[in-house]
């Protein structure tokens, strides 16, 4: 019986669907043809309807969009802001553009002038364009559910003030960011309130601030991203349930700068990310509650800075290889938990031949502790003196944490 | 000569060692490489951007004035340190204003770095003009103290 009712009724749908009639269906207007400019097909379509744009350059202003229409570029048609203005302003739901080269969106001292503006919409696309130059480049606002991929975007600014976010977020969810290469923007991915999105599979390079950047933001996740020379690396703060996995941190060297800054994060889990060749692999400020594991750490200065007031953070089955320093931090309080990580710089023994070294390691080492309170100190590293304090203290400690040790060192790197 | 190329190179030095001392004003914001001194984000905005002066001439580089406020607040370092507090016009960015005399104009349409929708301007003319297109309600520095408190569930040391 109820299988039958199922049945009758995808009937009548299948019946109703088959019935609908063929004037309802998409027309095709094609701008450079039939129309002169975008925003006359615009004006003329009807929800459902496909604009397609053919080669051409066009100069308009603010296109705004609000039908539900498929926007689709062939042959890299140009759309261009001129420097003045923004270029699509999306306002209906599930438009989908793709295939348009977007660029020059104008810099603006007051506005957040954007590329391609997704402005309080639900299941947009923006799929396989390219964005040039634009102060921001896809900025979403107060929406949810759209899909912004293989997209490249490419701006070319040397100064912040006058740079944009590449991808940029505003109060959204259930985003997903995926496959895009974002260059020399302000920060390459920025999410600011942003809840249960998705970045995976993008690189993001050579931009002015940060790689990716998470502000107030809740139950995200990343993964398969490269993140690389960027000026200051990645920064997740403020940000509860994060997992980032299978990402690579790459060549961010500066002062300032990280592999990944973790400031007030929590309830978090950091696996099977490589952190190469960074001032510091992660550092960590005011963060609670995260499992870091399964982490490749190499040839960084500091693989990890703990501050003190991070707690309960479980640091495990990393492999630390050819970093200057491997752990670091600013206090002799520790809260939280080193075990069976590999050290390069382990120099134990193990006689049971279990695997695990029978002395534990203590991967603070005194001159970092007095690097972290006196920077320029650095320049003594590797001297005579500065050796015989550190075998002081490796008998003796007095400065360096003694709860922050790694009772279970392994021998062997940890393959993942 | 080479004593008058000594004498030239050590009154440089000396200058250099002066002008750090008397250096009680604030200095432009160094987009890109300041950091926070609360929330460690790297400055890139600098109409947003505030300074605080120690009595020893040490400057902290803030992103956002709610981050200044709540740097004040939470005592990071002692009341009777601070030698003076400066925010950005947010009008022109090479101007800084006394936090204490600063007009703040508070709109959920600002979208300010830490998300606390707040911007200073040095006169109250200017607060106003801003309020009539952004809307929002103009606050004094106390108020803009209480609110970042308020609104972060800060806790005074």
């Amino acid at each position: 019986m109820e299988v039958g009712t199922t049945v009758r009724w995808l009937f009548s749908i299948a019946l109703l669907i088959a019935l609908v009639p063929e004037s309802a269906q998409a027309t095709r207007r094609v701008v450079g043809e039939e129309y002169s400019s975008i925003k006359a097909a615009i004006a003329a379509a009807t929800a459902g309807d496909t604009i397609l744009i053919t080669a051409g350059h066009y100069t308009e202003g603010p296109i705004y969009v609000k039908k539900r229409l498929t926007i689709l570029g062939q042959g890299n048609p140009v759309v261009d802001g001129a420097g003045q203005t923004e270029v699509f302003v999306i306002e209906a739901d599930s438009v989908v553009i793709r295939k348009i080269v977007v660029q020059r969106a104008g810099v603006s001292f007051m506005q957040d002038n954007a590329g391609i503006r997704l402005e309080k919409v639900q299941h947009c696309v923006v799929d396989s364009c390219i964005l040039l130059d634009n102060f921001f480049g896809i900025y979403a606002a107060e929406s949810a559910f759209c899909t912004i991929q293989n997209n490249t975007l490419i701006a070319h600014s040397v100064r912040e003030a006058v740079s944009g976010n590449g991808i940029h977020l505003w109060y959204c969810k259930g985003m997903i960011i995926r496959n895009n290469r974002i260059r020399g923007h302000r920060d390459g991915i920025y999410f600011e309130f942003v809840e249960s999105s998705l970045i995976e599979h993008n690189l993001s390079e050579q931009n002015l601030r940060y790689g990716l950047h998470f502000m107030f933001s809740d139950s995200c996740q990343y993964r398969w991203n490269t993140f690389r020379r960027n000026g200051a690396g990645v920064a997740v703060m403020y940000t509860r349930r994060v997992l980032m996995e299978r990402n690579v941190f790459a060549y961010n060297w500066g002062p300032s700068s990280y592999g990944l800054l973790l400031k007030e994060i929590s309830d978090s889990r950091i696996r099977f990310n490589r952190f190469i060749r960074n001032s510091e692999g992660i550092h960590s400020e005011g963060s609670s509650r995260i499992e870091i594991d399964s982490n490749l750490f190499q040839q960084n200065g500091w693989a990890m800075v703990v501050m003190a007031n991070s707690e309960d953070l479980y640091i495990h089955h990393n492999s630390f290889i050819g970093n200057s320093f491997d752990v670091s931090t600013n206090s002799r309080h520790n809260f939280n938990r080193f075990a069976y990580n590999f050290w390069d710089q382990y120099r134990g023994y193990d006689l049971d031949r279990d695997g695990i070294g029978d002395v534990p390691y203590h991967p603070v080492r005194l001159f970092s502790l007095l690097v972290q309170q006196n920077p320029p100190l650095l320049i003594l590293l590797r001297s005579f003196l500065i050796d015989l304090l550190e075998i002081a203290e490796q008998v003796f400690p007095v400065l360096t944490p003694e709860t922050l040790v790694d009772q279970y060192p392994l021998l062997h790197e940890v393959e993942f | 000569m080479r004593t008058s190329r000594l004498y030239g190179f050590s009154l440089v030095i000396l200058a250099l060692l002066f002008a750090g001392c008397g250096a009680h004003k604030p200095r432009p914001l160094q987009l890109g490489k300041d950091q926070c001194a609360y929330c460690s984000m790297v400055v890139s905005d600098p109409k947003f951007g505030a300074e605080l002066i120690t009595t020893k001439g040490k400057i902290y580089p803030f992103d956002a004035i709610e981050c200044l406020a709540a740097f004040v607040y939470t005592n990071e370092i002692p009341k009777d340190q601070i030698q003076s507090m400066w925010v950005v016009d947010f009008e022109d960015i090479e101007k800084f204003v006394p936090a204490e005399s600063a007009f703040y104009l508070h709109s959920p349409q600002i979208r300010s770095p830490m998300g606390m929708s707040l911007l200073a301007v040095s006169t109250e003319a200017q607060a106003l003009r801003l309020q009539k297109q952004y809307d929002g309600e103009i606050l004094q520095w106390p108020q803009v103290v209480a609110l970042v408190a308020e609104q972060w569930k800060l806790e005074q040391r």
